[in-house]
């Protein structure tokens, strides 16, 4: 090692201690439990603990794959996450945008508080909420709007086809707050000259914006749709059970991967198939990853992650 | 600028360092609470000691400390040993075991509900109770569970001990007393023996109170059809049950196959649609005793036990009496509500055995552990041989224990019992209750689904999907149940009724 390495890990050694706890942490936390994946493969009991237990192959992935449900619940996951990610993006872009404009502080600090406070709120909450909204003889919509407006009560936790919509709502509704503020970060952090050139240019508003602010956010879009594609094979549990109410008449069009398998396990609590379903959504997001950053190195090299 | 830079090292440092110790505090301290025995294992090493864990139903009792001094204090005397209570909030219990068991903590008797006793065995989380040392040390245990020890035996051997309590089960119906009262419906209330009878209470009731609901389901999770019409053996998971509680044979049969299933989701289904029953049990978090306290019920459907409308009535505040609907069965279901485990973490089973023994047969031990401190947690009431009531200043809102958890520890009909059950005779009554039920004939036999444990997984969803729906009358049965029963066929009830039948056979014939 030469004399000026040296010098420059003595330089960085503070902070090579300061990220020590945070990879320490992840070490413990993500990388040492990976070997125990293993527990997939094997028929689980507690005597043998987990690397003792006798092997079972392929058999603790059976019950996701031997279905007609199988397909819904891939269909549902997919789909409305592949719907989550396009519609919160371009929803947070637009409110950041939006925001940016606004020249009072106080109302920036407003908006942003109450754009955020849905983000924060538990989903059982949030459940509870739309329950007051959708219920068959108490809610809001039903006794307040369908009723005296004269048309038919609708009974909403058993009639499929208007949850797609619900969910995708009450989704958005949670989450777009919390996009918005990374993305409105990035959005201060453009510097004011370049709009006052575009200006000085004869550029309005809208080509400001198509210009200047989209092109800053690019990086910042791009990394959080691929974090965001890396989870497309698991669920928001809360939002896909309690939103719903468990309620069976939906599940053709609430059902997803994760609530799928807390109702199969649920009596059983099989430790090996729970960690089957685990394996299989993690094995799928990670080739999604490697396949998404792929075309968008294809694209645009110096957005991808890796 | 070299100041600086130390100090950051040293800021690094100290950051480092703190969450070193927060780390190991977090750590010792779950420890600690999971087994505080520690502490006093090194002092009293003479005696034996017994680590217990339980769940606590709402919340872990503030005097928990005072109990265990109080039930160590007998212990000491009476067996030489001494108790370490884990109480456990319910809601993370299994998990909280699971890593007991499986990080081979000291635990030496827990409790669990019966619904997962036969996965227990299969994944080896339970030891075999010695059966010499079982009648050596535990003749209380037996003397007390009688027949009811076949099932929890497995191939012969004793896998656990169930709580004696309530041991059968039937349905009926809570109705509001003072509805009845007010139309002259008294009598005809009293005269309820079966279902068809409470339809034509319904009837009137419905025309007089056109506003009300008549009914619900016992809670938000069980059916209109498992609170008021279920009078069958459901072996456990209900692929493929008895019956008539295996009368004549032992031939599993498939529910939802029967001709019973599709006339009940019928009748309920009329029910239903004259607007009898709440119309969306299936999702209402309130389903049942909540909206019946509420008024907007005339009556909800539930098991009963003897006297259990006080209980309504002291929660509701609402006059209320019992209809009874099915007669008494008795299944493994019942018997096996709540088992006292050992797991395989125990080393020493005789200082366990011993202990259970006190908690069968010694009233003054189970009696610390269900209701706490006499004088201090409750009185006697005077005149009464069970009755206790809480002592002058103390009220439910200040009371250190409040448990009240008589149905999860040994013999509770050795307790005492409550004042507001209202008897004197209320464990005889129990106790006459349990000897009047029709008793299965699988009593005994448990179900091991590891074989065909992805079918039972795919089967457990398809249930989830249209069982409330059709048994709360939701779903209109002409439509849905062939649905169901086709999806159950390709999920493949018909693999697992088959197995159950055939370990059933294997089990009867080892049985003669």
């Amino acid at each position: 090692m030469s004399a000026k390495t040296l010098r420059k890990v003595k330089r960085q050694l503070p902070l090579y201690l300061m990220a020590l706890p945070g990879l320490i942490y992840l070490l413990i936390n993500n990388y040492i439990p990976m070997s125990g994946l293993v527990v997939a493969f094997k028929n689980f009991n507690f005597k043998d603990g987990i690397y003792k237990s006798p092997w079972c192959g392929f058999q603790n992935f059976k019950y996701l794959f031997s279905t007609s449900a199988s397909f819904i619940i891939t269909r549902n996951t997919l789909l409305y996450n592949l719907v989550f990610i396009a519609l919160n993006t371009v929803v947070a872009i637009a409110i950041a945008i939006l925001l940016n404009e606004i020249k009072n502080r106080f109302f920036v600090k407003s908006f942003q508080t109450v754009i955020l406070l849905p983000y924060l709120l538990s989903i059982i909450i949030i459940g509870y909420l739309v329950y007051a909204f959708l219920s068959n003889d108490t809610g809001f919509v039903n006794t307040q709007i369908l009723r005296p407006a004269g048309k038919e009560e609708i009974n909403w936790y058993t009639t499929p086809q208007y949850w797609p919509f619900i969910l995708v709502f009450v989704n958005m509704l949670k989450n777009f707050g919390f996009l918005a503020i990374i993305y409105y970060a990035t959005v201060i952090s453009i510097s004011s000259e370049y709009y006052e050139a575009a200006q000085l240019d004869g550029a309005g508003k809208l080509k400001q914006i198509w210009y200047i602010t989209l092109p800053f956010l690019k990086p910042t879009v791009i990394m959080m749709v691929l974090l965001a594609i890396g989870r497309i094979f698991f669920s928001d549990f809360g939002l896909f059970y309690q939103v719903p109410q468990n309620s069976g008449a939906l599940f053709n069009v609430t059902n997803t991967i994760d609530t799928y398998v807390y109702r199969a396990l649920i009596q059983l609590g099989d430790v090996g198939m729970a960690s089957a379903a685990g394996v299989y959504q993690s094995i799928v997001g990670f080739v999604l990853i490697l396949i998404t950053n792929l075309i968008v190195r294809k694209i645009s090299p110096e957005n991808a992650l890796f | 600028m070299k100041k600086i830079r130390w100090l950051s090292l040293l800021l690094a440092l100290v950051l480092f360092a703190a969450l070193l110790l927060t780390g190991c505090g977090g750590s010792s301290s779950s420890a600690a609470s999971g087994e505080a025995a520690g502490t006093s294992q090194g002092t009293d090493g003479d005696y034996d000691q017994i680590t217990f864990a339980f769940f606590c139903n709402l919340f872990i009792p503030q005097d928990m400390q005072m109990i265990q001094d109080a039930m160590n204090e007998q212990l000491r005397e009476k067996i030489h040993a001494e108790v370490t209570l884990v109480p456990l909030s319910l809601g993370t219990y299994d998990q909280q075991m699971n890593l007991m068991i499986s990080g081979r903590e000291k635990l030496d008797l827990y409790i669990m509900f019966g619904g997962d006793f036969s996965s227990a065995i299969n994944q080896n989380k339970l030891a075999v109770v010695d059966p010499d040392l079982m009648a050596e040390y535990a003749p209380g245990v037996l003397d007390a569970l009688g027949d009811y020890m076949d099932s929890v035996t497995v191939d012969g051997n004793v896998y656990g001990f169930p709580v004696n309590k309530d041991m059968a089960t039937r349905r009926g119906v809570n109705l509001n007393r003072d509805l009845l009262e007010k139309h002259g419906l008294l009598e005809e209330a009293e005269n309820i023996r079966n279902v068809d009878d409470l339809a034509a209470l319904f009837e009137k009731m419905s025309a007089l109170e056109p506003n009300l609901i008549m009914t619900s389901s016992q809670d938000n999770g069980k059916s209109v059809m498992e609170s008021g019409f279920a009078s069958f053996d459901k072996m456990g998971d209900y692929y493929g049950v008895l019956m008539d509680c295996g009368g004549d044979d032992l031939v599993l049969e498939n529910l939802f196959e029967t001709e019973w299933y599709a006339q009940t989701l019928e009748y309920i289904r009329d029910w239903y649609n004259k607007g009898w029953i709440l119309s969306d049990g299936s999702i209402n978090p309130d389903t049942g005793i909540n909206l019946y306290k509420s008024g907007r019920l005339f009556s909800y459907l539930g098991d009963k036990k003897p006297g259990s409308y006080v209980d309504v009535q002291n929660t509701t505040g609402i006059p209320t009496m019992d209809g009874i609907l099915t007669t008494p069965i008795s299944t493994n279901d019942t018997t096996n509500g709540v088992i006292m485990a050992i797991p395989i973490t125990c080393e020493d089973q005789v200082p366990v055995l011993k202990f259970l023994n006190l908690l069968y047969s010694d009233a003054e031990v189970l009696n610390i552990l269900d209701w706490g401190i006499e004088g201090v947690h409750y009185e006697r009431v005077p005149d009464t041989n069970t009755l206790i009531r809480y002592p002058e200043g103390v009220t439910s809102d200040n009371d250190g224990y409040g448990l009240n958890q008589g149905w999860s520890f040994g013999n509770q009909l050795i307790s005492y019992a409550w004042e507001t059950v209202g008897t004197d005779d209320y464990y005889e009554e129990m106790q006459e209750f349990n000897e009047s039920a029709v008793k299965s004939k699988a009593i005994g036999f448990l179900f091991d689904s590891s074989s065909v444990k992805s079918e039972v997984a795919a089967l457990d969803s398809v249930l989830a999907e249209y069982r409330l729906g059709l048994e709360n009358g939701e779903l209109d049965p002409e439509e849905y149940l062939p649905k169901f029963q086709q999806a159950l066929r390709e999920a493949g009830i018909e693999k697992v009724i088959a197995e159950k039948q055939r370990q059933l056979d294997e089990w009867a014939a080892a049985q003669n």
